[in-house]
């Protein structure tokens, strides 16, 4: 769906054809030589030297403080509706204006933030949970299991989605846990292969060998000794995957076929400007631009986390 | 015979016929009875009742009463320096000399699916297809029958056989001469099965079609049918199509013809359709009546409103009209743009809340509650800008049996929250009203307690029902009833598994009907036109899980409304069941639409009505 | 080589055909059917549904429907559209074109943007150029198509009026300028997310090759910086980037369909959007088919091409 970011991103991690580790595998061993500062501590340094990463994660911050505490922040409630006073301009009561039902803008962005933000975070979690589960199903069984579970995730990659998931919305109706729950069911197989071919490599090393001939169940070797090695990878992938879903929910709702109309979202609110959008371009200006920030803000964060965990990188969107 | 062009001098000193049938018809087209003189007459004349519908149907001027005025050329006003819309009189007539040729560019909002006037399903076809095609009759802006392809007809005596006589010279856009046997392929074609047109009604009463001559076609039909020259004469999808296109068998009839050829009599031919952009029609230089002034008109597929504006701004297209008319909502600032008249006419499709009666619903004090906190006046003044009616019942104002005396509840909360204690019902700790449901008796509230939570519907995509829907879930939150919003598109509305057929849930949804020429309802009211299932047809759906609590009432009211054919007494009648639906609220009525087709200032000819479409009069338009 | 595209494309076989028959399941669950609508004609009566139906095939039971569907599929018939009485095969070509000419039009300004920004970016890395094209692209990413989209149709077509605000053609034809003009500002809105990630990418390997043995030795030549960009340096960037516009294809739809509807280009997502309307189901089965096919393609297309050019990467 969308500006695919998520997908971007992903597609230049998993580039090489080959299954070659990506660049976490390389990360191991400098660990082991730098005793004093654990990983987590090197990659927290390097984020908050990174001066976008900061301001992105300032601002992302800001939006969801002003997102959980909309109702004592704005001005006016989310659906106080004034029919004397449609499509106001800016003015010192409406400092954005009011919109076609004479609600505050202002105030609707706020509240609109809340269901933007919760459906990326919400869709982007579901989709972490798929990928991981596939992914390590597949990565760790090898053989026939990841024969079959590639081959599906080969086929949801070649749906359209976007027409996918307009079919499914227009047919079964729409509300806000069926847009998170869609988006996250429709997004997660690059991270499924990308911790498919983590688990691939890091299988083969002593400590799961040594791991396994000692008994310890599958459950607990890809829990304890797998999935903190693709952990950096995974938390990456989330953040910007967050993005990807509140872009996509935007574009949903601006069709008309996602979130509810009476529900401000950012994009619901840009599906509702459209007809004035040549009369009041403000309505259409202010939810697009707030959307715009919100999801550069984020990938400011996601980009600086990569680069954080991965020294080797040359960061912003380069994988190879 | 019955001509259908009015000529009140036609009569000399005998005066007109008022014996037969058909001499009543021709004395009423030609206006020198009155409408209930022709019922009286029939009446003494012991005409069958039914045959007395037809014979109405035949003049159908039922929704405006007397013969419109409409007919003389009406100066369009400068209303337009005022920033208003102007109601649609006449044809529009801006000052200047009319121009020869000249090509206009309409804007609509929908492609056509097909320009296949037996099988589309979209009104945006119907625009174009009329004036491509005729049928044996047309209806005007007035809604008056005037005569196309069929010069005059006759009823017979007992009502079942039809006789038109068929104009000569007409010519298809093929070459091929029209003829009887063309009208015989045309039925035999709208009854094929394995061809399944969309619409033939009144098609199916026939028996048989006989031509005893190259210009007479005599209709023979099973039993007496009220709308039958309505239909078969004047329907939009009746027209009729040369034979040797159908001669090419049903498959390619129905696979090719309509879009790789479309092939009428009517004023403009089919040029081209370039796919999702624009259908192009030209001027039919051998058309049967005067010929069009323009050359061609193209019809361009705009699917956004706004787009529409934007364009009729620049200048891309000269007109919205037809389906691609603008909403209330879009009016002003289409009044904002310089160099177009925004014209206004009404509709005759009413917006209402259709309640499903189960639990409180069921009781009508419920439901008058809900009536008073629904802010009607606001979302007519305020929301919609003053540019709908409102509506207190179910038939049209300006008709002859709209009920004036009736007055819509005020927006008064108070007056609800009372309404709803007085039943016994209480709120709770949120303010939400909760109480004993009904279980038989909808009067009696003596079941389990349940709250007062409506789920309110409506139309995906539909901007300005959204916002309604939201101005009403606010208004009644105030209230106290507990409102969530679900919007659909109307395939799912209307499908087996939508919103109308879960017992367990009270539900509003906001739809149109649109009514048809006489005020006759039973098919929204009825206990026979509660669907049988929910895939059946019949638009009664409120009452499928139990009857309205006045049904034996709206029963009797609504059946002897088509049996007596007095008119003082069917307007009365009538009166009755508005009085009845507005004090029981059944549904919650909300307002009658418009249409507001924009045009350049300087179109000429152009005669939009809710009774015909776009280009039925296409040959009348021209530029100055 | 040979055996490695046929592999390939037996490969992508029962893809396709999963697809097919999920796309099928898909529109048998969905509620509601294409006779609703027709049901709810108040003028439709009974008899008339049935005849309908029939000749839609919608009596037949299900496995039937699904085994005539296959079929057809490998016959390259798609079925009859429900509401326009004709092949959908024919249908979609009519629009199909137009899709094409207009992703095309964006993947053209996306490469040449993303190459111009990429290597001028690259040549100074952190210098000013290279912030400017970095911040603009962070944004490029993160716009909403459709939002940028109705902001380029309100600045150019709307308020300064210099290009036309939708549709593919005047009224009146018009040519190939005509044309361009109404192309412009869909193709750049379906451009501006590719320009900007491409860029990035074009400007990360560039800055990698510059770093190589044999840019250096080119320089110590005496080879002008411009053919050294040119001639060495483009060729090498060009490889990863051609992967990557494969792989973009999905984007690419959904780009077209966002950018059909905001600026009424007659191509598929209006069809799609129409067809969704009237619950046309063969158009809408085709559609993802014919979707699914585009994005199997584009990936088989990077894959060979990613082998043609770096010789490293072998045909098992």
């Amino acid at each position: 769906m969308s500006a695919d970011v998520s997908v971007r991103t992903a597609a230049t991690e998993v580039r090489d054809p080959s299954p070659a580790p990506s660049s976490l595998a390389g990360l191991v061993p400098d660990l082991t030589s730098r005793p004093v500062r654990s990983p987590w501590q090197i990659a927290f340094g390097r984020f908050r030297r990174s001066k976008l990463a900061m301001l992105g994660l300032v601002i992302f911050v800001l939006f969801v403080f002003l997102a959980v505490f909309a109702a004592q922040i704005a001005p006016y409630a989310e659906n106080e509706i004034d029919l004397f006073n449609i499509t106001a301009q800016p003015s010192p009561e409406h400092v954005l204006g009011t919109d076609e039902l004479g609600r505050d803008e202002l105030s609707r962005l706020f509240y609109g933030g809340r269901i933007s933000l919760s459906v990326g975070i919400g869709a982007a979690l579901i989709s972490t949970l798929l990928g991981i589960v596939v992914g390590a199903i597949a990565g760790f069984y090898g053989g026939l299991v990841d024969t079959v579970l590639m081959r599906f995730v080969d086929l949801m990659l070649a749906f359209p989605a976007i027409f996918l998931l307009l079919i499914l919305f227009a047919m079964y109706g729409s509300s806000v846990t069926s847009v998170v729950l869609f988006l996250g069911v429709f997004s997660w197989m690059w991270l499924a292969r990308v911790v498919r071919g983590e688990f691939m490599s890091l299988k083969q090393r002593d400590f799961v060998e040594a791991a396994r001939s000692i008994g310890v169940p599958d459950v607990a070797i890809i829990r304890r000794h797998l999935l903190p090695n693709v952990l950096a990878a995974i938390i990456v992938a989330t953040t910007l995957n967050i993005a990807y879903s509140m872009l996509s929910e935007a574009t949903l709702s601006f069709l008309g076929f996602g979130v509810p109309p009476e529900t401000p979202t950012w994009g619901n609110m840009l599906n509702t400007a459209r007809p004035y959008y040549v009369t009041v371009p403000l309505l259409a200006i202010a939810p697009g631009l707030t959307l715009t920030i919100a999801v550069l803000a984020i990938n400011f964060v996601g980009d600086g986390l990569r680069d954080a965990f991965d020294p080797r990188g040359r960061g912003r969107g380069e994988g190879k | 015979m019955v001509d259908l062009n009015p000529r009140p001098d036609r009569y000399g000193e005998n005066g007109p016929d008022l014996d037969s049938v058909n001499g009543l018809i021709q004395a009423r087209i030609d206006g020198v009875i009155s409408r209930r003189q022709l019922m009286r007459r029939a009446a003494a004349l012991a005409i069958a009742a039914p045959v007395v519908n037809v014979m109405l149907h035949a003049t159908s001027d039922m929704a405006y009463g007397a013969p419109s005025q409409g007919r003389e050329r009406a100066l369009l006003q400068a209303m337009q320096a005022a920033g208003t819309s102007v109601p649609v009189e006449g044809p529009t007539a801006p000052e200047g000399e009319p121009k020869a040729g000249g090509a206009i560019i309409a804007g609509t909002t929908e492609e056509p699916d097909t320009l296949h006037p037996y099988l589309s399903q979209l009104v945006t076809a119907y625009d174009i297809t009329t004036g491509i095609f005729d049928g044996l009759l047309r209806y005007d802006s007035t809604q008056q029958l005037i005569p196309s392809l069929a010069e005059s007809f006759e009823i017979s005596d007992d009502g079942l056989t039809y006789t038109f006589t068929l104009r000569q010279g007409v010519k298809f856009h093929n070459g091929d001469a029209f003829g009887p046997q063309d009208v015989v392929n045309s039925w035999k074609m709208l009854m094929d099965k394995d061809f399944a047109a969309i619409a033939n009604l009144g098609w199916d009463q026939i028996t048989d079609i006989k031509t005893p001559d190259d210009k007479t076609v005599v209709m023979e039909t099973k039993e007496v049918y009220a709308p039958f020259i309505s239909y078969v004469g004047g329907d939009n999808s009746s027209v009729i199509c040369p034979s040797s296109e159908m001669a090419k068998g049903v498959q390619v009839f129905k696979t090719e013809f309509g879009r790789q050829r479309v092939i009428g009599t009517g004023p403009v031919k089919f040029k081209e359709w370039v796919p999702k952009q624009q259908i192009v029609v030209e001027k039919n230089a051998d058309y049967w009546g005067t010929p069009a002034h323009l050359d061609s008109v193209t019809i361009r597929v705009i699917p956004d409103d706004s787009t529409q504006l934007v364009q009729l701004r620049t200048g891309e297209i000269q007109m919205a009209g037809g389906a691609g008319a603008m909403g209330a909502l879009r009016v002003d600032e289409a009044l904002g743009i310089d160099g177009v008249t925004v014209l206004e006419h009404p509709s005759p499709g009413w917006s209402h809340l259709d309640l499903k009666h189960v639990f409180f619903l069921r009781h009508p004090d419920v439901r008058r509650a809900l009536d008073l906190a629904t802010p009607t006046q606001d979302i007519v003044d305020k929301l919609l800008k003053g540019r709908v009616v409102r509506s207190m019942a179910d038939q049209q104002p300006g008709t002859w049996a709209y009920d004036d005396t009736l007055e819509g509840r005020p927006f008064d909360i108070e007056q609800g929250k009372q309404l709803l204690a007085g039943i016994g019902m209480t709120q709770d700790a949120d303010g939400i009203w909760e109480g004993k449901a009904p279980v038989d008796d909808p009067m009696v509230l003596d079941g389990p307690v349940k709250k007062l939570e409506i789920e309110l519907w409506g139309v995906a995509g539909d901007a300005t029902q959204q916002q309604i829907l939201q101005v009403i879930a606010q208004a009644w939150g105030q209230l106290g009833v507990k409102t969530t919003t679900n919007f659909q598109d109307v395939s799912t509305l209307w499908g087996p598994e939508s919103y109308q057929w879960q017992p367990d849930t009270m539900t509003a949804c906001l739809y149109s009907w649109f009514n048809g020429n006489d005020p006759d309802d039973m098919y929204y009211w009825h206990s026979s036109q509660i669907p049988a299932d929910p895939t059946g047809t019949g638009g009664n759906a409120p009452a499928y899980f139990y009857h309205y609590n006045f049904q034996e009432e709206i029963d009797k009211l609504t059946s002897d409304g088509v049996k007596v054919t007095d008119p003082e007494q069917r307007k009365e009648i009538y009166a009755q069941i508005q009085e009845l639906l507005h004090d029981q609220v059944p549904v919650i009525f909300l307002y009658w639409g418009k249409a507001f087709p924009v045009i350049r200032t300087n179109i000429g000819g152009f005669w939009p009505s809710a009774f015909n479409r776009l280009l039925w009069n296409v040959q009348d338009w021209y530029l100055v | 080589m040979i055996r490695f595209v046929v592999r390939r494309v037996l490969e992508a076989i029962p893809l396709l055909l999963g697809i097919a028959v999920l796309s099928f399941i898909f529109m048998q669950l969905a509620p509601g059917g294409p006779d609703t609508l027709f049901a709810k004609n108040g003028r439709m009566t009974p008899e008339q549904l049935a005849n309908i139906r029939r000749s839609m095939g919608l009596d037949r039971p299900m496995h039937e429907q699904l085994i005539a569907w296959l079929l057809n599929i490998l016959r390259g018939d798609l079925g009859l559209s429900y509401s326009q009485f004709r092949p959908v095969s024919t249908v979609i070509w009519e629009v199909f074109p137009n899709t094409v000419l207009l992703m095309a039009a964006g993947l053209l300004i996306s490469l040449v943007c993303a190459l111009v920004f990429g290597i001028l970016a690259a040549r100074r890395p952190y210098g000013f150029f290279d912030n400017i094209t970095s911040f603009v692209s962070y944004f490029g990413l993160a716009m909403p198509v459709f939002w940028f989209g109705l902001m380029l149709q309100l600045l150019f077509a709307v308020r300064l009026g210099w290009l036309p605000s939708a549709g593919m053609h005047s009224p009146e034809g018009g040519g190939f300028l005509d044309l361009l003009r109404h192309l412009a500002l869909p193709a750049f809105t379906i451009a501006i997310g590719s320009i900007a990630g491409w860029s990035r990418y074009v400007r990360s390997s560039t800055v990698e090759q510059l770093e190589q043995d044999y840019v250096r030795s080119a320089r110590s030549k005496g080879l002008s910086e411009r053919r050294v960009m040119m001639g060495h340096v483009l060729r090498n960037s060009l490889i990863p980037l051609v992967t990557v516009v494969g792989i973009d294809v999905p984007l690419y739809l959904t780009g077209a369909v966002l950018t059909e509807t905001v600026f009424s280009w007659p191509g598929m997502g209006r069809l799609f959007f129409d067809a969704l309307t009237v619950r046309d189901y063969p158009i809408l089965m085709g559609t993802l088919v014919l979707g699914a096919l585009l994005i199997i393609l584009g990936n088989l297309v990077a894959d060979l091409i990613y082998g043609l050019l770096d010789p490293r990467i072998g045909y098992a």
